[in-house]
C-alpha cells in the first residue's frame, strides 16, 4: 500500500468563515425571534402596535418571516454546509475571498431588509417582499455562493460525493431559480416596483416559490446536515444509504409540484389544485422516508441522546420534520384545507417546522461545532438541558394553541344554520374576540422559545469566552488520504473531477425541478383561462391606484385576503366567490394566505367612506374588539402624486391598457376622485385638507374592490359552489 | 376550435407527463440503488463522514 502513502496531502480547512455563520446565526436568531414574540403580542392586544408605522403588525410580520428565514436558518445553513463540505471533500473552501464576499453581502443584505421593511418598502409578495436592488444583491452574493461551492468540489480530495452534498446542490441550484423568477419585476424607481406577473398568474408563481422557500431552503439543505451531523454525533453510519438516494430523489421531484396546495379553492383551474393536492399528499412518503433514516441512525444510541446535547436537539428536530411532514399533506387534502386555510392551523402548521425542525436542528449542530472549533468545554450543560425544555414546552403550546384557534375559528366562519340558511357567527368579530386568549397563550410559547435561545447565547458566549485564543483553530490542518485516482496516485486534473458524477448530476436535478417547474406553470402562460378577460374589468383609477400601494405599503394582505372561495358559508359572508379576471390587472396579486381579518375582496361598497375613514384612524371605534392596528399617519401623509404617471406607464408596459389620455390626466384625475371622497368625509366633520393624504388614496381603493363584475344570475351560479363543504 | 382543442389537450397531458416522468425516475433510481453488488459501495460511501485522518492546528 505504498500507494497510500503518496496519496496523503495537507489541507487546511477555512474554519473562521464558519464561526462569522456561527455568531451571525445567534445574532440574527434571536432577531428574528424578538420580532415574532413583537407580532405575537401584537394580536393579544392591539397596543403593543405603539400607533408607530414602523413597528405595526403589517410591516413587522414580513420582516420577521424574511429574518427567520433568510437571516436565521440562512447563516446556520451556510456555516453548516462550509464546515461539512470541506471535510466531506478534503478540501479547503474554494476561494477565501469568495466565501467572506458571500458573509458580509449577507449580512448586509440582512441589514437592508431591516432597514427597508419596517418602513414600508415591499413588493407584497409573502416572503418576497424585499424590493428591486435588494433582489438583486441576494442574486449577486447566491453567484458568489455557488461559485464557491461548486470550485470546491472541483478541487476535491475524495472521488465520492456524500448525500449530504447532493442536498446541498439541489438547494444551491433550486433557490436561485426560484428566487430569479418570482422577483422579476418592473421598476418604477430605486425603491418601488411592481411584479411582472399579475392575478392567478402571478398567484401560482407566488406560491410555486413560497412552497419551494420552504423546500429548498428550509428543507433540503437542512436535510443534508443531517445526514451529515447526525451520523457524527452519533458516531455511526447513516441507518440507509440507499434510502437516503431514494429519499433525495422523490424529494427534489416531488416538492417544486406542491405549491398549488396553497390555492385550494381558489379561482386556479380545478386541474391545478388537483394537482397540488396530489402531490402534496405523495411527499408524505419520501419526508418519512428520511425522518425514519434520521432516527433509524439512532437506534442503540438512544441512552445517548438523553446525555449528548447534540443528539438531544437533533433528534428532536427529526422528530418534529416527521410531525409536520405528516400535518402538510394532511392540511393539503381539499375537505380539510377547507376547514384550516386563512386559519392560525397553517401559522401553527408553520412553526413545527421552522421551530421544531429549523431551530432544533441548527441548537444540535451548534453545540457539536462551538466546542469543537472554539476548543472549548461547553460552558454549562444544565443551560443547556434547560433550553431544551424551554423550547420544546414552548414550541408545544405554540403548536396547541394554533390549532386550537385554527380550528374554532374555522368552524365558526363555516357554521351555517340548519334552519334558516344562514351564517350563525355572522359578525367576523366574533371570530376574533373568541381566539384571543389563544393569542396570548401563542405569545407565552413565543417568549419560551426566545429565552431559550437567549440562554444558548450566553452558554456560548460563556464557552467561547473560556476558550483560550491562541488555540483557536481559525485554519484548521489535516493530513488526508486522496482517492481521487488509484491508477496514478496523483490528484485528477480539476476539470477532469467536474466532469464526473457532479456535473450529470446538477444537470438532473436541475431537469427534475425544472420539469415540474414547467408543467406547472406552463398553462398560465398558454391556456386562456388564466388571462380570461371580463370586459367589465377595468384598470384602477390612478387614486386607486395609489390607494393600491398604500394597502400594499402597509402590508395589509398580513391579515386580509381578496379571495372569496366557492363555498357556501363564503358566500354568505362576503358576496360571489373570486372571479378569475377580477385580479387580472393586480401586479402583484393580493390574495392573501391569511384572515386575521375579512376577506375584502367585495368590500367595495359595503361601508360609506366615512365609515372606513373612521375605521382606519381607530378600528374600535366602528367594530369594538378588533385587533387591527391603528393607522393615524395615513390622515397626516400624502399620497405620491409625482410618481403617479410613472406608475402607470409601467403598469402599461405589464399589460395594464392605460390608454394615453388616462396618462396625460391622470394628476387632474386622481384629484377630483380625491375631492369626491373628501366632500363626503367633509360632511361628517372631517376637515377638508384631508384629500391628498393617504387614507383617501386607500379609501377609493377598498371601495372598488369587487365591484367590476355583476354577478346577475345567482342562482345559477349557486351550483357551482360546493355545498358539502358548507356544513 | 383547433387552438381550443389543443390547449385541452396539454391540459390534461401535462399533468401525466409529469407522473410518467416521476414514475421513470423513481423506477430508475430503485434499479440502479439495488444493482447488484453494489453493497462494498455503499458501504464505503456511508464511511465518508468518518474519514478524517489526522488533524493539527496550524501554527
Ligand atoms: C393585525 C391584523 C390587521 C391588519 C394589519 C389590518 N387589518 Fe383590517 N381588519 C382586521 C380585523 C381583525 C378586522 C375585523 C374587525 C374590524 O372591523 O376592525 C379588520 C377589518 C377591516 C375592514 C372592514 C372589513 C369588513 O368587511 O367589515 C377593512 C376595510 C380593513 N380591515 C382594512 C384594512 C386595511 C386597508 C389595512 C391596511 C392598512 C388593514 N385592514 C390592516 C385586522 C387587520
Amino acid at each position: 500500500m505504498s500507494k497510500t502513502t503518496s496519496n496523503m496531502v495537507e489541507v487546511s480547512y477555512d474554519n473562521k468563515v464558519v464561526k462569522a455563520f456561527i455568531q451571525a446565526t445567534l445574532l440574527w436568531g434571536f432577531v428574528a425571534m424578538l420580532l415574532g414574540v413583537t407580532i405575537a403580542l401584537q394580536l393579544a392586544n392591539f397596543n403593543f402596535n405603539f400607533d408607530l408605522p414602523w413597528l405595526t403588525f403589517g410591516r413587522l410580520r414580513p420582516l420577521h418571516t424574511n429574518a427567520a428565514i433568510f437571516a436565521f436558518v440562512g447563516n446556520g445553513m451556510f456555516a453548516g454546509v462550509y464546515y461539512s463540505l470541506q471535510r466531506l471533500l478534503k478540501a479547503r473552501l474554494f476561494n477565501d475571498t469568495l466565501s467572506w464576499i458571500h458573509f458580509w453581502g449577507w449580512q448586509l443584505i440582512i441589514v437592508a431588509a431591516a432597514v427597508t421593511i419596517p418602513f414600508g418598502f415591499s413588493q407584497g409578495k409573502e416572503y418576497a417582499e424585499l424590493e428591486w436592488p435588494i433582489d438583486i444583491a441576494i442574486t449577486l452574493i447566491w453567484v458568489v455562493f455557488a461559485v464557491n461551492f461548486f470550485g470546491t468540489i472541483k478541487k476535491r480530495r475524495e472521488k465520492h460525493i456524500y448525500v449530504a452534498i447532493w442536498f446541498y446542490i439541489a438547494t444551491v441550484v433550486t433557490v436561485a431559480l426560484l428566487h430569479v423568477v418570482n422577483s422579476i419585476s418592473l421598476p418604477v424607481s430605486f425603491m418601488k416596483s411592481y411584479s411582472f406577473f399579475a392575478g392567478a398568474q402571478d398567484a401560482l408563481i407566488q406560491w410555486w416559490y413560497g412552497h419551494n422557500a420552504v423546500a429548498f431552503f428550509l428543507t433540503t439543505p437542512i436535510l443534508g446536515l443531517m445526514y451529515y451531523f447526525v451520523p457524527k454525533a452519533a458516531n455511526r453510519p447513516v441507518y440507509s444509504y440507499r434510502l437516503s438516494i431514494i429519499h433525495f430523489w422523490s424529494l427534489v421531484f416531488i416538492y417544486i409540484w406542491a405549491g398549488p396546495h396553497h390555492l385550494l379553492y381558489t379561482a386556479l383551474p380545478e386541474w391545478v389544485q388537483t394537482v397540488g393536492m396530489a402531490f402534496s399528499v405523495a411527499l408524505w412518503a419520501p419526508s418519512w422516508g428520511g425522518m425514519i433514516n434520521g432516527l433509524l441512525t439512532l437506534r442503540g444510541r438512544w441512552d445517548k441522546v438523553k446525555t449528548d446535547h447534540t443528539l438531544k436537539f437533533l433528534a428532536t428536530a427529526v422528530t418534529f420534520y416527521g410531525m409536520s411532514t405528516f400535518e402538510g399533506p394532511l392540511l393539503s387534502i381539499k375537505s380539510i384545507n377547507a376547514v384550516a386555510h386563512f386559519t392560525d392551523w397553517i401559522v401553527g402548521h408553520v412553526h413545527a417546522g421552522t421551530i421544531g425542525w429549523n431551530y432544533m436542528l441548527t441548537a444540535g449542530m451548534l453545540y457539536y461545532l462551538v466546542p469543537k472549533l472554539w476548543k472549548a468545554e461547553l460552558y454549562s450543560p444544565k443551560l443547556a438541558n434547560l433550553q431544551f425544555w424551554l423550547a420544546t414546552f414552548g414550541l408545544v403550546l405554540y403548536i396547541v394553541s394554533m390549532w386550537v384557534a385554527g380550528i374554532t375559528q374555522g368552524m365558526m366562519w363555516m357554521a351555517v344554520s340548519p334552519e334558516s340558511g344562514n351564517l350563525i357567527y355572522p359578525h367576523f368579530i366574533e371570530t376574533v374576540t373568541q381566539i384571543v386568549p389563544m393569542y396570548w397563550v401563542r405569545a407565552i410559547g413565543g417568549i419560551l422559545v426566545l429565552t431559550s435561545f437567549g440562554i444558548m447565547i450566553y452558554n456560548f458566549w460563556k464557552t467561547i469566552k473560556s476558550s483560550n485564543r491562541g488555540s483557536e483553530m481559525d485554519n484548521e490542518v489535516a493530513q488526508v488520504t486522496s482517492n481521487m485516482d488509484q491508477g496514478t496516485g496523483k490528484p485528477k486534473k480539476a476539470h477532469q473531477a467536474l466532469e464526473g458524477l457532479p456535473a450529470i448530476f446538477t444537470i438532473l436535478v436541475f431537469l427534475s425541478v425544472i420539469v415540474g417547474t414547467i408543467i406547472e406553470l406552463a398553462p398560465t402562460f398558454l391556456a386562456s383561462s388564466y388571462i380570461e378577460k371580463s370586459e367589465d374589468v377595468t384598470p384602477y383609477t390612478p387614486l386607486e391606484l395609489l390607494g393600491r400601494d398604500v394597502y400594499i405599503k402597509e402590508g395589509c394582505y398580513t391579515c386580509h385576503s381578496q379571495m372569496i372561495r366557492p363555498m357556501v358559508n363564503e358566500k354568505l359572508r362576503y358576496g360571489h366567490p373570486s372571479h378569475i379576471s377580477e385580479s387580472i390587472y393586480d401586479h402583484p396579486f393580493q390574495w392573501g394566505s391569511r384572515r386575521i381579518g375579512p376577506d375584502l375582496a367585495r368590500v367595495g361598497g359595503k361601508y360609506p367612506h366615512m365609515w372606513h375613514y373612521r375605521h382606519m384612524v381607530n378600528p374600535r371605534e366602528m367594530t369594538p374588539g378588533s385587533i387591527m392596528p391603528n393607522y393615524p399617519w395615513l390622515i397626516k401623509n400624502r399620497y405620491n402624486l409625482k410618481q403617479l404617471q410613472t406608475k402607470m406607464k409601467v403598469m402599461v408596459s405589464l399589460g395594464v391598457p392605460y390608454t394615453e389620455e388616462e396618462i396625460a390626466s391622470a394628476v387632474a384625475d386622481a384629484t377630483s376622485q380625491a375631492e369626491e371622497i373628501t366632500e363626503s368625509l367633509v360632511e361628517g366633520g372631517i376637515p377638508a385638507k384631508i384629500q391628498d393624504k393617504e387614507v383617501v388614496a386607500l379609501i377609493a381603493y377598498l371601495q372598488r374592490l369587487g365591484t367590476d363584475m355583476q354577478f346577475e344570475d345567482e342562482d345559477e351560479s349557486d351550483e357551482s359552489i360546493n355545498e358539502g363543504e358548507g356544513e | 376550435m383547433k387552438s381550443q382543442v389543443f390547449t385541452e389537450f396539454t391540459l390534461t397531458m401535462l399533468p401525466a407527463t409529469g407522473l410518467f416522468l416521476f414514475l421513470l425516475l423513481f423506477i430508475a433510481a430503485l434499479v440502479w440503488v439495488f444493482r447488484k453488488d453494489s453493497n462494498k459501495f455503499y458501504e464505503q460511501l456511508e464511511q465518508i463522514p468518518f474519514n478524517e485522518d489526522q488533524i493539527r492546528d496550524q501554527q
